[in-house]
């Protein structure tokens, strides 16, 4: 359709002066726009915005703590292992265990992905990644016996190398880290990645929620972005509306009814006991999908 | 806007919000209510503006951790306000795309319908008549004096679209004056 108005100067004209603040248009607007918001309204949003941060400090005070220890937890863990398969002193079943990409949740390869469901950003590619692959083995998996018998002559033998061997462990441990990540990242491709599975009911803590929500949310991402973008609400719902059921079919979710803001998505995640875990709410307000809302349930709600 | 230049920026507020402060809240809140409030009032009748008015700051509250303060806070308040408003006619009407056939509810209210000769008043009623796209582009300049670019981005054209709006826009208000 042509634009009856691009070529008028007096429009051109008219555009310049308004844009520059020179239009009597703003000064009638000015005028007529006296108008205010309702009181209730004010009282009943300002509430909402004191709930809302009054709730919040107890997940962060909480966090404070367990990231940092949870880190602090995979790093011993990490050297440990690595140490003892260096020397030699792990049986050779558990070290083909190690030596295999672990995708299970635990609570000290959880870290990174509290840290990422505190901000309840979306996550990137990388912590993604993270999130899907351990920066170290589960402590089940991490003999303690073998750990506590080194012989003492050997220990003081190896003393003056103990940093050196630190160094290279790390080194090891972060380039096991990066292929695992590789791994994983492919595994997001497909909606129903598998590189997820719940913690066990002992672990049903907001760590599982979200782990179990940022995989949601990669589902979700693998999918045509720019058919999720907000500007399409319906073709986004239709591909919503495939993607839940598979998710909630793989991982025990559950789908809420929905609020009656259709952009806004609230999904409940349970353990393979059936048992609870939480729910996270979703928005697509902003394209690429957003984490909203993340809580845990307490332990006794089923 | 309501806050001048010596006040902390919307950007600082949220951010300060979104850590744990309330009262950062409050005076962003106190900043942009009533913008925000006309903003809604300019599109559909009173009282479903009060129900999206709301909804737009739950929205907000509930999202202030993903906020980044690499975008303006003012923008990404009229972009959850302008997909509130989308997603409310399209559940009205879930066959009609944005369009003129949308212009006319503002007009349709009661109090507009009542003859006006306020300059004012008459200028809301041209508002009114004009289709949305284009009126909401003259209530985020007036209210907000977003830019071009920053309208474009809220609607989800480009600046040209939305100048060429803005120019039908003028034209029409002008023969609505007869300026």
């Amino acid at each position: 359709m042509t634009d009856p108005h691009a070529n008028d100067p007096r429009d051109d004209r008219e555009l310049r002066d308004y844009l520059a603040g020179r239009h009597a248009l703003s000064v009638r607007y000015l005028d007529a726009s006296r108008e205010t918001a309702p009181p209730e309204l004010d009282a009943a949003i300002l509430a909402s915005a004191r709930a809302a941060v009054a709730r919040a400090p107890r997940r962060r005070a909480r966090s404070r703590w367990r990231v940092p220890l949870a880190a602090a937890a995979t790093t011993v863990l990490g050297v440990s292992l690595l140490t003892q398969l260096h020397d030699g002193a792990v049986p050779e079943a558990v070290r083909a265990d190690a030596d295999a990409p672990l995708l299970r949740s635990a609570p000290a390869a959880s870290a990174s992905a509290v840290s990422e469901a505190e901000s309840f950003e979306t996550p990137s590619a990388e912590s993604v990644a993270d999130m899907a692959a351990p920066a170290a083995p589960p402590p089940a998996r991490a003999p303690a016996k073998p750990a506590a018998e080194p012989a003492p002559q050997r220990e003081a033998d190896a003393a003056p190398l103990r940093e050196e061997q630190l160094a290279g462990a790390a080194k090891r441990q972060a380039a096991e880290r990066r292929e695992r990540a590789a791994q994983a990242e492919a595994l997001t491709d497909a909606p129903q990645a598998q590189a997820f599975a719940f913690a066990s009911a002992a672990e049903a803590t907001l760590d599982a929620v979200s782990i179990a929500a940022r995989e949601l949310l990669r589902l979700l991402q693998a999918q045509d972005p720019g058919a999720l973008a907000a500007r399409a609400p319906k073709a986004t719902q239709l591909q919503i509306e495939s993607a839940l059921p598979a998710f909630a079919a793989a991982h025990s979710a559950q789908i809420l009814p929905r609020s009656s803001d259709a952009a806004i998505w609230r999904v409940a995640f349970a353990d393979e006991r059936g048992r609870m875990l939480g729910h996270a709410t979703l928005s697509m307000e902003a394209s690429p999908w957003q984490l909203l809302a993340l809580e845990a349930s307490s332990s006794t709600e089923r | 806007m309501e806050a001048d230049a010596t006040e902390d920026p919307d950007e600082m507020l949220m951010l300060a919000y979104a850590g744990g402060d309330a009262g950062a809240f409050e005076r962003l809140y106190r900043r942009h209510k009533d913008a925000l409030y006309r903003y809604f009032l300019r599109h559909v009748e009173a009282a479903d503006a009060g129900e999206l008015y709301q909804d737009v700051w739950q929205k907000l509250i509930q999202a202030r951790g993903s906020y980044r303060s690499d975008a303006p806070f003012a923008a990404w308040l009229y972009r959850i306000a302008h997909n509130r408003l989308v997603d409310h006619w399209r559940r009205l009407r879930p066959q009609d795309e944005l369009g003129d056939e949308l212009a006319a509810s503002a007009a349709q209210q009661p109090e507009i319908q009542v003859e006006r000769a306020d300059t004012a008043q008459r200028l809301l009623v041209a508002l009114a008549q004009l289709p949305a796209e284009q009126r909401e582009i003259i209530v985020l300049r007036e209210e907000r004096d977003l830019t071009l670019e920053q309208i474009a981005e809220i609607q989800g054209v480009g600046r040209e679209t939305v100048k060429s709006r803005l120019r039908y826009a003028l034209a029409k208000l002008r023969e609505s004056f007869h300026d």
